[in-house]
């Protein structure tokens, strides 16, 4: 799924680890640009 | 008259008709792609929200909005850093740490955001957000210098810096092609420096071989250079087919002479390896009793 998980018993690889960290800093600067710092 | 069909793709063929190397043989994909695009895309909320509030907010949005920018472009300098970092075997870390430096300009400009919220300590805690996240979704920066294990660190250091100035002629000689608009010509350069860097990579791996190669990562480089400035310089007014064929035939005789040399470096390699399994089983073989 979104290649967050590999194939090798992990549940997460270190790419979807970096995705998903991704994901959270585009929604936290979305998050901060829309509140106006959470204002 | 007819003539056996015997080409790349047929099962028998042409003695001597060896496959030449693709433009894009060894290449890969550049990484910094899609997530360092969108990267860019993020100052906009902040740039265009900055006009609906006091003037203290619109200073500050707008800092914000640069520091993000910053960050995205340290990003991908970083990125594109690392990626020419790892396609080499003997390289030095990058000097500036832009990945990290991306981190703390996204740190500082969400962290700025916050603040612009009247809060400082919502200010805090988009500064260790936008810092660890982007630590975390891009990495970090290669620390140590990569150095082969054949040689010392002199040596690596030599042949790294080698290499470097081999490269620099290499990329001054594409923009000169460049200039000409030729396509087929910027073709034939790109397969040139395949054959180039095959070298590169063969020195990298056995430092020793620099002496034997400096000349070509060096002389013939420089003058391929100087004559691709000139011809270039000739090509920009006008179309130039008799230089533009003395150029091809240079081309093809430093690619020629580029890869006999890197066969003969190689079969150096070979030898040493020859010689370092012989003394193995002849030890081995002494132990049989």
């Amino acid at each position: 799924m979104l290649g967050l998980f590999d194939n090798r018993g992990r549940a997460m690889s270190t790419s979807g680890l970096q995705k998903l960290a991704f994901f959270l800093l585009v929604a936290v600067t979305l998050y901060v640009a829309f509140t106006g710092g959470g204002a | 008259m007819s003539q056996r069909f015997g080409r790349r793709y047929s099962p028998t063929p042409v003695p001597g008709d060896k496959p030449k190397l693709k433009p894009f043989h060894g290449k890969t994909r550049a990484r910094a792609g899609a997530r360092v695009n969108i990267l860019f895309l993020l100052p906009f909320p902040f740039l265009i929200g900055a006009f609906f509030g006091s003037p203290a907010a619109l200073a500050l949005k707008l800092i914000t909005a640069g520091l993000i920018f910053l960050a995205a472009w340290l990003t991908r300098e970083g990125v594109l850093a690392e990626e020419a970092f790892e396609a080499r075997s003997v390289a030095k870390r990058p000097a500036l740490p832009r990945k990290f430096l991306g981190s703390v300009a996204m740190g500082a400009g969400l962290g700025l955001a916050g603040l612009a919220a009247g809060s400082v300590f919502n200010g805090l805690i988009f500064l260790g957000l936008g810092f660890a996240l982007h630590t975390l979704s891009f990495g970090v920066d290669p620390m140590r210098d990569k150095t082969s294990a054949s040689a010392d660190d002199l040596q690596s250091e030599r042949v790294a810096k080698a290499v470097d100035k081999a490269e620099q002629h290499l990329k001054e000689l594409t923009e000169a092609i460049e200039r000409t608009k030729d396509r087929p010509l910027e073709m034939r350069v790109e397969t040139f420096k395949n054959t180039a860097r095959q070298m590169f990579r063969t020195v990298e791996q056995d430092p020793r071989d620099l002496v034997a190669a400096r000349r070509y990562l060096g002389v013939y480089l420089l003058g391929a250079k100087d004559a691709a400035i000139k011809y270039s310089e000739l090509a920009v007014r006008g179309p130039q087919p008799q230089a533009r064929a003395d150029f091809d035939a240079l081309l093809t005789d430093l690619e020629i002479n580029f890869a006999q040399k890197t066969e003969t470096l190689l079969a150096d390699d070979r030898t040493a390896l020859d010689v370092e399994i012989e003394v193995l089983r002849d030890r081995l073989d002494r132990e049989r009793l």
